[in-house]
């Protein structure tokens, strides 16, 4: 059992001993003078007092000499250095891994409106500032990824501070187990005695309890061998409200209906939000604002229904008010707006009668108030051309086609149409009464090239006569199905089938997929993705011999979604969460540079590839929220770059009695926000500190004094 | 002698016990008649009132005419009166200097010695003063002239303080020298042995005196309100104590009781009256108080 001393020039202030002595006898030297009469009593009594007087004063002084003691020595900071921990340090040099929480949580600012990952570099820069010569030092991060930023141990502790200080706070979760992992690595490979680890963290609890299994690993493999020194920087959680998730009411966001567009917003506080404002951007212009209420722990949806004005690409964001942290209070969105889609439809047996021909039905689906409507302020402009007739110019003037009961199409138009849905586009198949399934497959279907989903089989009847089909199976995970809400879905398995064309879907296309099925277990309706654009077939036609689908209320609503769905093609991906690559597709044949532009202004580089869709562009550096602009030529094309708020927006921090329930019985030291991790190292190294102990002893002394004092002064 | 008149003639004390008077409880001898009991027989006879008879009374003095009206035997009884020698004794010595606030028990025991000298030779007693600290001072013998007021008063005014204080001895003295039976009246704060102080009271008693105990003392000798470190300078040369007040306050209260209740028991004893007079309270409501109490036991 040994003792040392932190700060020895404290024990200068032991001269304060002194000062009851001191003042005791100035006390003594300070009277007043009084001529008394009745002197036979006094004398008395003081020579039956003095002795026990003189005994008081002396215990009284004696006590007050010793709680200055105490005071002078528990700021002196003296350390008691038990068995276990003497010899540990000694001259032996010290190996201390430092890992440094820089995720997303970090970005708190505090009651004093510092940022908690300043605070950590400050502690890390500390405890880097407590190493000795001949120390040395590796440093880790764990932001998204844990990360190595000195691996090989360096003796340079100037250099670990100024990589301190370069550390960079990310926008993405929290890899503590990876960092405890690379850790143990470290300390394996160090053949130092004396060995450190530093974790500096928040104490978040997601990244605790996501981690929880890594700690314990690392815990159990280090732990008695390493002094593990856990500071925690930011004080109980302070509460903190989220907007992610933003999504659209459909697919195709055009100019002429407004569109629904929601987020969600979460309370991860401990108290409810009675007033939180959320405001909708789009184009940098604010366009609506709304309040809501959130109660603690739960996650409200905010709708805004709002109709774009500009056709292509729009920007927008929804904003909510600003909380300790202020990065997930924003979340982006890229959409391209688009105009009235024009849907060409191709009949194989036209006629001028309305409800005589297949496309009859559909061009009054698409303009059920005649065809004087036609285009204004419609979603949809249709136009009917004779399947013989179909060119690629009146191919490229739209952007759906529907073909209903094609018995062939010409070589030009078959090219054409092939061209058309891999450039984006889409096209719709039903399976009327002009088709020769034989003809049909080997025209459109090609074995994973082709641009109809499937094969198409022979006509499928009832065993008995009467009888019908229906629609029994829905596959809600296509987007396109995904739509439609549970009445939706029942009106649709309303329809009665009374004869449709077997759909021979190959299994192993990915391409391909069954939106619906029929009650016999066959399929209704499949899609597949060509290069950049959509088909779909429907096993029967668009009449009323086929069905009762087409008089049905579901048609229209079915119809419509199905021409949106095939008129948006497959774009890239313009809604991105942050660490996902950008992802843009250049035609073969063009020469244009693209330039990007991250959301600080700064232009970066794309990795280039060629594939089959055509020349490739991708950035994978995508660490800040916010918008990327992609330059082509002059046209301008924006991805919205979004943060992961799900486990780093949630402040709630462990409970010390958590970590201490993971950490290791030795040489496990936790650092609370409002402790002196200075002195708490050097307890570490050093040994047991005291100074509590004495204080409270002080105080004890001192608490005795006034109580004798007053029970020696009771008496007057 | 204007001023010293004004000084220890105060009218509102004299105003207030004008009224009543000090009578001897005891008889005293006097040349002239006055109030109190006279030891002689004959010479001034008035009647008293009727006694019960009863064996062994002389017949003659058995009133014939109430037995007449009543069937009952009653002795007439007559008493005669004197006037009373007064000797108001007052401590000069230098404990007597001491004050707390503006007035030293000395200034306090004049005054009322020269109140109770004004009372008596109100009522036509003799008075005479006695100043004293280890040895008496001066003595005046008492007279009934009002001219002896005037002279009492000067040596008063005149009276100085001595160093120490011998009571015990004093008191022996002066009953020694006082030959005829009257009343004796103490102006003191009696610190000094209590054994021969009692011893000087009983030689008094002894001579068949009335004796009155006037024990002038300062609020803060019975209180004793220091607590800060003082330096305690005796007078009298009873040496110094330096100690903090509040350390030594319990011990000097137990002693001072002590002293008190031996005071106040030994005078009981010695049918001796004792009025504790302390210098903060008004004399005239005392001494009335006092004065008035008395009357009441006489009658």
């Amino acid at each position: 059992m040994g003792f040392t001393i932190l700060n020895p020039v404290m024990l200068f202030f032991s001269a304060l001993v002194a000062l009851p002595i001191i003042i005791h006898l100035f006390h003594r030297r300070r009277f007043k003078e009084v001529r008394w009469a009745a002197m036979e009593f006094l004398l008395k009594a003081e020579k039956k007092t003095k002795s026990m007087h003189k005994l008081r004063h002396l215990l009284l002084l004696i006590l007050r000499c010793l709680a200055i003691l105490f005071v002078v020595l528990a700021i002196s900071q003296p350390l008691i250095k038990t068995p276990s921990l003497a010899g540990l340090k000694g001259k032996a040099s010290n190996y201390a891994v430092i890992i440094l929480d820089n995720s997303f949580s970090m970005s708190e600012k505090d009651g004093s409106n510092k940022v908690l990952f300043d605070a950590a570099k400050e502690k890390a820069s500390e405890m880097v500032g407590l190493f000795e010569q001949g120390d040395s030092i590796s440093l880790l991060t764990f932001g998204k990824k844990a990360k190595t930023i000195i691996n090989e141990p360096t003796y340079q502790l100037s250099t670990v501070k100024k990589e301190v200080e370069s550390v960079k706070l990310e926008n993405g979760g929290n890899d503590l187990g990876g960092a405890l992992l690379l850790a143990a690595g470290l300390f394996k490979k160090s053949k130092e005695v004396s060995k450190e680890l530093y974790i500096i963290t928040d104490c978040q609890a997601t990244a605790f309890r996501d981690a929880e299994k890594d700690i314990k690993q690392v815990f159990d493999e280090i732990g008695g061998k390493v002094t593990i020194y856990l500071v925690k920087v930011g004080k109980k959680n302070p509460g903190n409200l989220s907007v992610s998730n933003v999504r659209f009411s459909r697919q195709l966001v055009d100019t002429v209906m407004p569109i629904r567009i929601t987020a969600d917003i979460t309370n991860y506080g401990k108290s409810d939000v009675m007033d939180c404002v959320a405001n909708l951007y789009t184009n940098e212009k604010l366009r609506d604002s709304k309040r809501i209420i959130i109660k603690s722990g739960r996650t409200e949806p905010i709708a805004f229904y709002h109709r774009f004005s500009e056709e292509g690409i729009n920007t927008g964001r929804i904003e909510i008010s600003t909380d300790a942290v202020a990065k997930d209070n924003e979340v982006y969105f890229s959409v391209n707006v688009r105009g009235a889609v024009p849907v060409l439809i191709v009949d194989g047996k036209p006629s001028r009668k309305r409800f005589e021909s297949e496309s009859g039905f559909l061009s009054y689906a698409f303009s059920p108030y005649g065809p004087e409507d036609a285009g204004k302020g419609k979603l949809i402009a249709s136009s009917v051309c004779d399947y013989a007739a179909l060119s690629q110019p009146r191919l490229n003037a739209n952007k759906v086609v529907v073909l209903s009961s094609i018995p062939y199409l010409s070589e030009e138009g078959l090219l054409s149409l092939g061209a058309f849905v891999r450039s984006g586009k889409g096209a719709l198949f039903f399976a009327g009464d002009l088709i020769n399934p034989q003809y049909f497959n080997a025209q459109f279907y090609k074995e994973k090239s082709g641009i109809l989903p499937c094969l198409v089989g022979g006509k499928i009847t009832p065993k008995k006569e009467g009888d019908t089909f229906f629609i029994d199976k829905v596959n809600l995970e296509h987007p396109l199905m995904a739509k439609f809400r549970e009445a939706e879905i029942k009106e649709l398995k309303k329809a009665r089938f009374a004869e449709f064309f077997e759909l021979k879907v190959d299994p192993s296309d990915p391409t391909t997929t069954i939106l619906a099925s029929f009650n016999n277990g066959m399929p209704a309706i499949v899609s597949k993705q060509c290069g950049k654009g959509n088909t779909i077939i429907i096993a029967t036609g668009a009449n009323r011999r086929w069905s009762d689908f087409v008089i049905k209320p579901m048609f229209l609503p079915w119809l419509y979604e199905t021409v949106y769905f095939l008129s948006t093609g497959t774009e890239e991906q313009k809604n991105l969460k942050l660490g996902e690559k950008i992802r843009k597709v250049l035609p073969f044949g063009s020469n244009f540079t693209a330039k990007l532009i991250t959301p600080d202004n700064k232009q970066a580089v794309f990795k280039s590839s060629v594939s089959a869709e055509g020349r490739v562009l991708e950035y994978s550096d995508t660490n800040d929220p916010g918008f990327y602009k992609v330059q082509v030529q002059d046209k301008n094309d924006f991805y919205a770059l979004n943060l992961e708020t799900k486990s780093e927006s949630d402040t709630e921090r462990v409970e010390k009695s958590y970590i201490m329930r993971l950490a290791p019985k030795e040489r496990f030291i936790y650092i609370g926000e409002e402790e002196d991790a200075r002195s708490k190292v050097l307890q570490g190294r050093n040994g047991i500190g005291i100074w509590k102990e004495l204080l409270l002893l002080a105080a004890l002394i001192l608490g005795a004094e006034s109580y004798l004092a007053y029970r020696f002064g009771k008496r007057i | 002698m204007t001023e010293i008149y004004k000084k220890y003639f105060n009218p509102k004390i004299l105003s207030r016990v004008a009224a009543l008077e000090l009578k001897a409880r005891q008889v005293v001898a006097g040349i002239v008649s006055g109030l109190h009991k006279s030891p002689y027989h004959g010479i001034s006879v008035e009647f008293a009132r009727h006694r019960e008879y009863v064996q062994g009374d002389e017949i003659r003095h058995i009133d014939w005419r109430v037995y007449a009206r009543s069937d009952r035997f009653y002795i007439k009884q007559y008493e005669e009166e004197t006037n009373m020698r007064c000797y108001v004794m007052l401590d000069t010595s230098e404990s007597m200097l001491y004050k707390s606030k503006k007035t030293t028990k000395l200034e306090y025991g004049s005054l009322l010695a020269a109140s109770l000298s004004y009372l008596l030779l109100q009522q036509r007693d003799s008075c005479g003063l006695v100043t004293f600290d280890d040895q008496v001072k001066s003595y005046i013998p008492p007279r009934n002239n009002p001219k002896h007021f005037r002279l009492m008063l000067r040596e008063l005014e005149l009276a100085k303080p001595g160093m120490k204080t011998d009571i015990g001895k004093i008191f022996h003295d002066m009953a020694e020298r006082i030959k005829k039976r009257g009343l004796v009246i103490i102006i003191s704060d009696l610190f000094s042995d209590i054994e021969t102080t009692m011893k000087g009271l009983a030689h008094f008693k002894h001579r068949r005196h009335e004796v009155i105990v006037f024990h002038i003392l300062d609020r803060a000798e019975i209180t004793f309100p220091f607590r800060d470190m003082t330096l305690f300078k005796g007078l009298e040369g009873k040496g110094d104590v330096l100690a903090e007040a509040w350390s030594l306050r319990d011990g000097y209260l137990e002693n001072f009781k002590k002293f008190e209740e031996a005071l106040k028991g030994g005078c009981l004893g010695k049918k001796i009256d004792y009025v504790q007079m302390i210098t903060d309270e008004p004399i005239d409501l005392k001494l009335s108080k006092y004065l008035t109490a008395r009357i009441g036991r006489r009658k």
